[in-house]
C-alpha cells in the first residue's frame, strides 16, 4: 500500500474542483429538502400535485448526491460505476414493483381490497 | 428463565432411540453417531499425525485466496457426501413396502436437509471456492480486494454448515422442505427448533455469500491487470462478475424473509400469519425473488468453467466470445424477471402468469446461444476427452434435456398439471446436477494442479464421470415418468404399485451416483499417493489458454512475480505462439500481502455459537456472543500491523527459478498428456 503523501495538495486546482463539487452537492441537497418541506407544509398545491412534486424533488436530490458525493457523471472514467448504479436501480425497481404487482394481483383475487 | 432455553435431554440424538427403539429412530441415532464419531476420528487423526498446528497456521488462519478456495471446496465435498447419502436413504425408503422404515417426520427432515444442504452448503461453497482459486489468477490479481472479509465469508459458511450438522446430534431439523413456506413453518404448526435451525444456518451462510459477492465484484472492477479491459476478460471472470452481482442482490430477500419468519416465530410478529394482517404468500414471493436468481448464481460459474475446458480440450479458440458475454449479461438481468414461475398455482390472475411464463421461455434463448457457442467451439477441433472434457460434454447433452422440460414447465397450463409432482423434481435435478456439479467437477479436474502442483488421476476420474452420468439418468428419468403419471413430490411412501418398478430403477441410479462419489474420493486418494508421477511443476499441463496457466504449479503465494500487461484477449496463447515459455516480466517491485490471522475464524465461530443459542432460545448467551462478535471486529479495526512484504528480489528469484524450470522441462506431445511424461507446459503437436 502506498504511504500517505505528506503533501495533501490542498492548493491544487484538482482539489479545489473536487471541493466545489462537494459544496454544490451539500447546498443543493439542503435547498431541495427545504423546498420539499415547504411544499408539504405550505398547502399551496393540492395533495396529489404536492406528492408528485416532492417525488420529483427526491429523485433530483438522488441524482445530485450521486453526482456530488459518489462522483458519478457521464465521463468515460465513471462509465462502469454509472452502469452499476443504473443496474442496481433496475433490479430494485424489478423487485419492489414486482412484489407490489404480484401481491396486489393476489389480493384482488381474494376480495381483500387494496393491499 | 432457563439459561439453556428450550434445550433438554430429549434433544440429544441417542435419547429418542433409547426411549423408543425403531428403525427410524435408529437411523437418526446412527446419523448423529456418524457425525460425533467422525469428528472424534478427525480429531484423533490430527493429534496422532501432529497436524493441528499446520492446520491452524497454514490453513485456518490463511488469507490466501487459493487456500480459502480449497477450504470452500472441501466443505462442499463433506456436505455433498451427506446430501447424497440422504438421497439414497430416501430412495430406499420409497422402494420398501409402505409405510417404509422411516417415520413420516423423519422422511420430511431428510428431504428438507437434503435440499438445504445441496443448495446452500454444496453448490454455493463449491462455486465460491472455485471462483476464489481461479478468478484472481485469470485477471492478473494477487489476491481478492478484501482478503480478510473473504476469510470471514468462508468461516461463516462453515458455521452455517456446522449448524446443519449439529441438527443431527442435538434436536431436529425442520420438516417443511428447503423452501420452508409458512404457515407450516410458523410457530403454531412447527413449534420445535427445526425451522430455527434452517433460519439461522441460512442467516450465517447468506451473509457470507453476500460478502463474497461484494468481494468478487470489487476485485473484478478494481484489480484487473493493466490493459485487461472488461471485453478482454476471460469468460469465467465474466460469469463470476454476473454471479457476484446476483449474489449481492439476490441473497438479501432470503436473509430478510428468513429473519421476518424468525420474528414471527419468536417475537410474536405477523408478517406471514393469516391473523393480524399478515400474508404468507409474500414469503413465497420473497423466497423466490432470491430463489430464481440463485439458480443462475449456481449455474453461471459452471458456464464459465465449460467456456474454458471446451476450448482447451478442443485445441481451438472459444467460438463467439462477444455473444457469450452478452448472453451471460442477458441471463443475469432476465433472472430477476421470472421468479413467479415457482408459484404459478398460488392464485394470481392468468395474465400475470402468462407474462412470467413468457419471460421464463425468453431466458432459454441466451442459454441456447451458449450451447451453440460450445458446440461450434468443438466443431472441427481436435478433441481430447479428459475427465474435465467428459463432464463438459455430459453436461451439454443432459442440460439440454433439462432445459427442454424447463420450457415445458414455463407454460403455466402445463405447470398446473405437473405442479408439486416428481416431474418437477426430475426437472430441477436435471438442471442442477449437470449444470452445477458437472461444471464444478470439470473445474476441479481442470484447475486442480494450480493449487497442488499435480494432476488428478485420469482413470478414476473417467470412472467417476461414467458412474455420475449413467447414475444420473437412471435416478431421474424414472421420476419424469412417474411424475407424469401423477406421483407427488415429498411423499414418505407410495401405495400405487405402478410406481414401484420406476422407483427401483431410480434407487439403482442413486446407488450409482453414490458409486461416482466414491470413485471421486478414490481418485483423490490415488492422486495424492501417486503425486510424484502426476507432478506438473512447469504449469499449464493441458495447453491451456487463460492467464492462470502462465504460472507454475502450484501457484506461489504471491501469484504473479510481476503484474502482466495485457494487450489481447488471450495473452498466454499469444506468448506461446511466439515461442515463449513465460510471459515477459514487467517491473519487479516490493509487494505487500496480508498477514495470516485467526480472527475471521474466531469471529465466525462466535457468530455460530450465538446462532446456536438463538435456535434454542438461550437469549442471554446469544446476546453475549453477539457482543463478543463485534468486539472481534473492533480488534481487527485497530490492528495496524496486518501486512507483510515480499521483496522485489525474492520475486525476481521466483521468476528466474520458474523460467529455468520451464526451459529445462522435457517436451512432450499431446499423446503423453495423461501420462507421467507430462511435466507441464510443453505439449506439442506430433509432426
Amino acid at each position: 500500500m502506498s504511504h500517505i503523501n505528506s503533501d495533501l495538495g490542498m492548493d491544487s486546482a484538482e482539489y479545489k474542483h473536487a471541493l466545489a463539487r462537494y459544496v454544490w452537492g451539500f447546498a443543493l441537497s439542503i435547498v431541495l429538502t427545504l423546498l420539499g418541506v415547504v411544499l408539504a407544509g405550505g398547502g399551496i398545491f393540492s395533495t396529489g400535485l404536492a406528492w408528485s412534486i416532492v417525488g420529483i424533488l427526491a429523485v433530483a436530490q438522488l441524482v445530485i448526491q450521486f453526482w456530488a458525493f459518489m462522483h458519478l457523471d457521464l465521463s468515460k472514467e465513471a462509465r462502469p460505476d454509472l452502469y452499476l448504479v443504473l443496474f442496481t436501480f433496475l433490479l430494485i425497481i424489478l423487485m419492489a414493483a414486482g412484489t407490489v404487482w404480484v401481491l396486489a394481483d393476489l389480493a384482488s383475487r381474494m376480495g381483500m381490497g387494496g393491499m | 428463565m432457563n439459561i439453556l432455553g428450550s434445550l433438554d435431554w430429549n434433544d440429544i440424538f441417542i435419547v429418542p432411540f433409547l426411549k423408543e427403539p425403531t428403525l427410524s429412530t435408529g437411523i437418526a441415532a446412527g446419523a448423529g453417531g456418524i457425525v460425533v464419531l467422525g469428528a472424534l476420528a478427525l480429531a484423533l487423526l490430527l493429534t496422532v499425525k501432529g497436524w493441528w498446528k499446520p492446520l491452524w497456521s497454514e490453513w485456518i488462519t490463511s488469507l490466501d485466496h487459493k487456500k480459502i478456495g480449497v477450504m470452500y471446496v472441501v466443505l462442499s465435498g463433506i456436505m455433498l457426501v451427506r446430501g447424497v447419502l440422504e438421497a439414497v436413504v430416501m430412495r430406499a425408503q420409497q422402494v420398501s413396502p409402505a409405510p417404509g422404515f422411516l417415520s413420516v417426520e423423519h422422511h420430511a427432515e431428510l428431504f428438507s436437509t437434503h435440499g438445504t444442504i445441496m443448495i446452500f452448503f454444496v453448490a454455493m461453497p463449491f462455486l465460491t471456492g472455485l471462483i476464489n482459486v481461479v478468478m484472481p489468477l485469470q485477471i492478473g490479481a494477487r489476491d481478492m480486494e478484501f482478503p480478510f472479509m473473504n476469510a470471514v465469508s468462508l468461516w461463516l459458511s462453515v458455521g452455517g454448515a456446522a449448524l446443519v450438522m449439529a441438527s443431527l446430534v442435538v434436536g431436529h431439523f425442520e420438516t417443511g422442505g428447503w423452501t420452508a413456506y409458512p404457515p407450516y413453518t410458523g410457530i403454531n404448526l412447527s413449534p420445535n427448533e427445526g425451522v430455527d435451525y434452517w433460519i439461522w444456518s441460512l442467516a450465517l451462510t447468506s451473509v457470507g455469500s453476500t460478502l463474497s459477492g461484494i468481494n468478487f465484484a470489487v476485485t473484478i472492477y478494481k484489480q484487473r491487470a493493466p490493459g485487461m479491459t472488461l471485453m478482454r476478460m476471460p469468460i469465467f471472470a465474466w460469469t463470476t462478475l454476473c454471479t457476484a452481482i446476483l449474489m449481492i442482490f439476490a441473497m438479501m430477500p432470503l436473509t430478510v424473509a428468513s429473519l421476518m419468519l424468525a420474528l414471527d416465530r419468536q417475537a410474536g410478529f405477523h408478517f406471514f400469519t393469516a391473523a393480524q394482517g399478515g400474508n404468507m404468500m409474500n414469503f413465497a414471493n420473497m423466497f423466490w425473488l432470491f430463489g430464481h436468481p440463485e439458480v443462475y448464481i449456481l449455474i453461471l460459474p459452471a458456464f464459465g468453467v465449460f467456456s474454458h475446458v471446451i476450448p482447451t480440450f478442443s485445441g481451438k479458440k472459444l467460438y463467439g466470445y462477444t455473444s457469450l458475454v452478452w448472453a451471460t449479461i442477458a441471463i443475469a438481468v432476465l433472472s430477476f424477471t421470472v421468479w413467479v414461475h415457482h408459484f404459478f398455482t398460488m392464485g394470481q390472475t392468468t395474465n400475470l402468469n402468462a407474462i412470467f411464463g413468457i419471460a421464463t421461455m425468453t431466458i432459454g434463448v441466451p442459454t441456447g446461444v451458449k450451447v451453440y457457442n460450445w458446440l461450434l467451439t468443438m466443431y472441427r477441433g481436435k478433441l481430447r476427452f479428459s475427465t474435465a472434457m467428459l463432464f463438459s460434454a455430459g453436461f451439454m447433452f443432459t442440460f439440454v434435456i433439462g432445459g427442454v422440460t424447463g420450457v415445458m414447465l414455463a407454460n403455466p397450463t402445463i405447470d398446473f398439471a405437473t405442479h408439486n409432482s416428481l416431474f418437477l423434481v426430475a426437472h430441477f435435478h436435471n438442471m442442477i446436477i449437470p449444470g452445477v456439479l458437472f461444471g464444478m467437477f470439470a473445474g476441479v479436474n481442470y484447475w486442480f494442479p494450480l493449487c497442488f502442483g499435480f494432476r488428478l488421476d485420469e482413470t478414476w476420474g473417467r470412472r467417476s464421470f461414467w458412474l455420475w452420468m449413467v447414475g444420473f439418468y437412471l435416478a431421474f428419468m424414472p421420476l419424469y415418468a412417474i411424475g407424469l403419471m401423477g406421483a407427488p413430490r415429498r411423499m414418505a411412501f407410495f401405495t400405487d404399485p405402478a410406481y414401484l418398478p420406476w422407483l427401483v430403477i431410480a434407487m439403482f441410479g442413486a446407488l450409482m451416483v453414490l458409486g461416482g462419489l466414491a470413485a471421486q474420493v478414490i481418485q483423490i486418494w490415488v492422486s495424492v499417493k501417486n503425486r510424484e508421477s502426476l507432478m506438473v511443476p512447469a504449469g499449464d499441463p493441458w495447453d491451456g489458454r487463460g492467464l492462470e496457466w502462465s504460472l507454475g504449479c502450484p501457484v506461489p503465494e504471491y501469484d504473479f512475480t510481476t503484474v502482466p500487461h495485457i494487450t489481447s484477449r488471450e495473452p498466454w496463447v499469444d506468448a506461446k505462439a511466439q515461442g515463449k515459455r513465460v510471459i515477459d516480466p514487467t517491473e519487479f517491485v516490493d509487494i505487500h500481502l496480508p498477514k495470516s490471522t485467526g480472527l475471521p475464524f474466531v469471529t465466525a465461530m462466535i457468530a455460530t455459537i450465538g446462532a446456536f443459542a438463538l435456535i434454542f432460545q438461550m437469549w442471554l448467551i446469544a446476546a453475549v456472543f453477539f457482543v463478543a462478535m463485534w468486539v472481534t471486529v473492533l480488534i481487527r479495526s485497530y490492528d495496524t500491523d496486518w501486512e507483510e512484504t515480499i521483496s522485489a528480489e525474492e520475486l525476481r528469484k521466483g521468476y528466474e527459478a520458474h523460467k529455468h524450470l520451464v526451459e529445462t522441462t522435457p517436451k512432450a506431445t499431446f499423446e503423453d498428456e495423461f501420462t507421467s511424461k507430462n511435466r507441464g507446459l510443453i505439449l506439442e503437436e506430433v509432426v
